[in-house]
């Protein structure tokens, strides 16, 4: 769906990417991973064709991103960080942005209206910038554009919106769509990504399905001082010592996106080293 | 379900669409920015009527108010078509939209050229008929010759911007004014893609830079490569000014060529803008 072949890409004399490399497949929500500034958007944005490859080659949905097809552009729904929605009603703004998107659903968009419980009567610029985002999410999905692409869509989200966002999402998923998720509120996926990618100084450097996360590393809590001590990276709580393991034995558990990641930037060599 | 046009360059479905978008999200800002015009002529001809005892409103002051107001208001719109494209949270929504470069390039040229230059002159006549008649009528009531003569001032007419009787000669015989008119909106809907930040200002600076340079070159290149008491005037080189009759010698292009630069200056400019505007967009990065 995505093939992303030694992309390089500079902001004037930052270089941001430096022969970056990325499949990414239908029917995955895929979790974009990095520290501020490691070029999470400009990947976003590069895939999305508002940014263009110095070097390399992007495809996406079998087009070229950079040419900014209209074909390529409604089977794509990019959700940026910071937006602003014309000072019009929501249904009117609906009315007349909807026919660009040939599958979009309006039952599937009342659908994630009401579950995101957003007042649909009111001017899009009276709303909080929570609900205009999930006004901009409820949109996306029932565009139904088989590429979805979310820079930090749980920024301004309330708690419960938070879990709504998770449900709708996972709900949204099927085998045509692929959705890809940067932020860094790892917290916030937990139990919707499928796949976990991190990026650090343009570079991916980790980038696994959460299944084989699981069947490669052991998530658990220890007390034991020869267990933490082995381990591939621990964090001392109050409930002893939450640890990262390889997982010799197949033993089940819950890999904790947050210490995932923390693990790969600290101990990134030994952990990939444990992925056949 | 709907089907999507399979032209990825231009279908006229999808410029409607992107026409009725775009009108009802700027509609507001449109209708207020003509009241607006509107009123701020309404005050200019009211001060002209006033402070001018003689010829209240002649048809010069007419064409002024009216291409002062056109090049003014035109060039500031024109500025803030491609506006959005300088900051991020309003480029990355406009830049998705499923609509080729083509389509938006045109959807901005027709609110932002065609249909502004009309809605602007309908706004002017809407304002200059009445104060004509407003001028006339004090003409009516207090009848008087011009200064130190037995002649009576005529009543006013109303400019018409088409035939541009009464309007200075490079209008009246050429509508240079009229022609320059949309090469600047061009020029200003070029610089408002070009210039992410102060747009207007820096298109100004640009021009500016752009007419200072032309006229260094005339003046200290093309002039001293002439011989002594020979003159420059654009296309052709003369022993006299073309002031009374033909002059003794001169250098000129054929005829055709000749006309054919006069007239891509006249209206090749616009469309030349309108090219670059659109190789701009399509290289836009946000």
């Amino acid at each position: 769906m995505v093939n992303i072949q030694n992309l390089h890409f500079a902001y004037r004399r930052r270089p941001v990417f430096k022969g970056l490399d990325l499949e990414l497949q239908p029917g995955h929500i895929y979790g974009l991973f990095g520290r501020n500034g490691t070029g999470k958007s400009t990947l976003l944005r590069n895939i999305a064709g508002f940014l263009f490859p110095q070097q390399g080659h992007i495809e996406a949905l079998g087009f070229t991103p950079g040419k900014r097809q209209p074909a390529f552009l409604g089977k794509l729904f990019h959700i940026p960080e910071d937006f602003q929605l014309p000072d019009i009603t929501l249904a009117r703004w609906i009315q007349y942005m909807s026919p660009f998107y040939p599958d979009f659903n309006p039952q599937q968009f009342e659908h994630y209206t009401r579950e995101f419980a957003i007042p649909t009567f009111s001017g899009l610029r009276e709303l909080s910038y929570g609900q205009q985002k999930k006004i901009l999410i409820s949109l996306a999905l029932a565009t139904n554009a088989p590429l979805l692409l979310m820079d930090e869509p749980t920024n301004g989200l309330d708690i419960h919106s938070k879990s709504q966002f998770r449900k709708v999402i996972a709900g949204a998923l099927d085998e045509e769509k692929c959705i890809l998720i940067s932020t860094h509120q790892i917290k916030d996926l937990e139990n919707l990504i499928d796949n976990i990618t991190i990026l650090e100084e343009g570079r991916i450097i980790f980038n696994q399905p959460m299944n084989r996360i699981a069947e490669t590393l052991l998530f658990k809590l220890s007390f034991d001082a020869e267990e933490t001590a082995q381990a591939l990276y621990s964090e001392s709580s109050l409930r002893g010592h939450a640890i990262i393991l390889p997982n010799t034995n197949g033993e089940d558990s819950r890999p904790d996106l947050e210490m995932l990641y923390k693990a790969v930037l600290l101990n990134g060599k030994t952990i990939n080293a444990l992925f056949p | 379900m709907t089907t999507a046009p399979t032209n990825q360059l231009f279908s006229f479905t999808r410029w409607r669409l992107l026409l009725a978008k775009h009108w009802i999200e700027n509609r507001r800002r449109y209708i207020l920015s003509l009241l607006a015009i509107g009123g701020l002529l309404t005050i200019w001809c009211g001060f002209l009527i006033i402070m001018d005892a003689y010829a209240p409103l002649d048809v010069n002051m007419q064409f002024a108010a009216y291409f002062v107001g056109l090049f003014l208001t035109g060039a500031l719109y024109s500025s803030m078509l491609f506006a959005d494209l300088g900051t991020k949270k309003e480029a990355l929504p406009w830049l998705s939209l499923p609509a080729s470069h083509l389509e938006k390039l045109l959807c901005a040229l027709l609110f932002g050229t065609f249909l502004f230059f009309i809605a602007y002159t309908l706004v002017f006549y809407l304002v200059d008929i009445p104060m004509v008649e407003w001028a006339n009528s004090i003409l009516r009531n207090h009848p008087r010759n011009w200064p130190n003569t037995n002649i009576r001032i005529p009543p006013v007419s109303i400019y018409n911007i088409f035939t541009g009787d009464g309007a200075p000669i490079p209008e009246k015989e050429d509508h240079l004014f009229l022609s320059f008119y949309f090469a600047v909106q061009a020029a200003f809907l070029l610089g408002s893609i070009y210039f992410p930040r102060y747009a207007f200002i820096k298109t100004v600076v640009a021009v500016v830079l752009f007419t200072l340079g032309f006229i260094v070159f005339q003046r200290g290149v093309i002039y001293p490569l002439l011989p002594t008491g020979w003159y420059n005037n654009f296309f052709r080189w003369s022993t006299d000014l073309y002031e009374s009759g033909p002059p003794k010698s001169e250098v000129r292009l054929p005829l055709p060529i000749e006309n054919l630069l006069t007239l891509l200056g006249q209206i090749g400019l616009p469309p030349f803008f309108w090219f670059v505007t659109y190789i701009r967009l399509k290289e836009k990065e946000v």
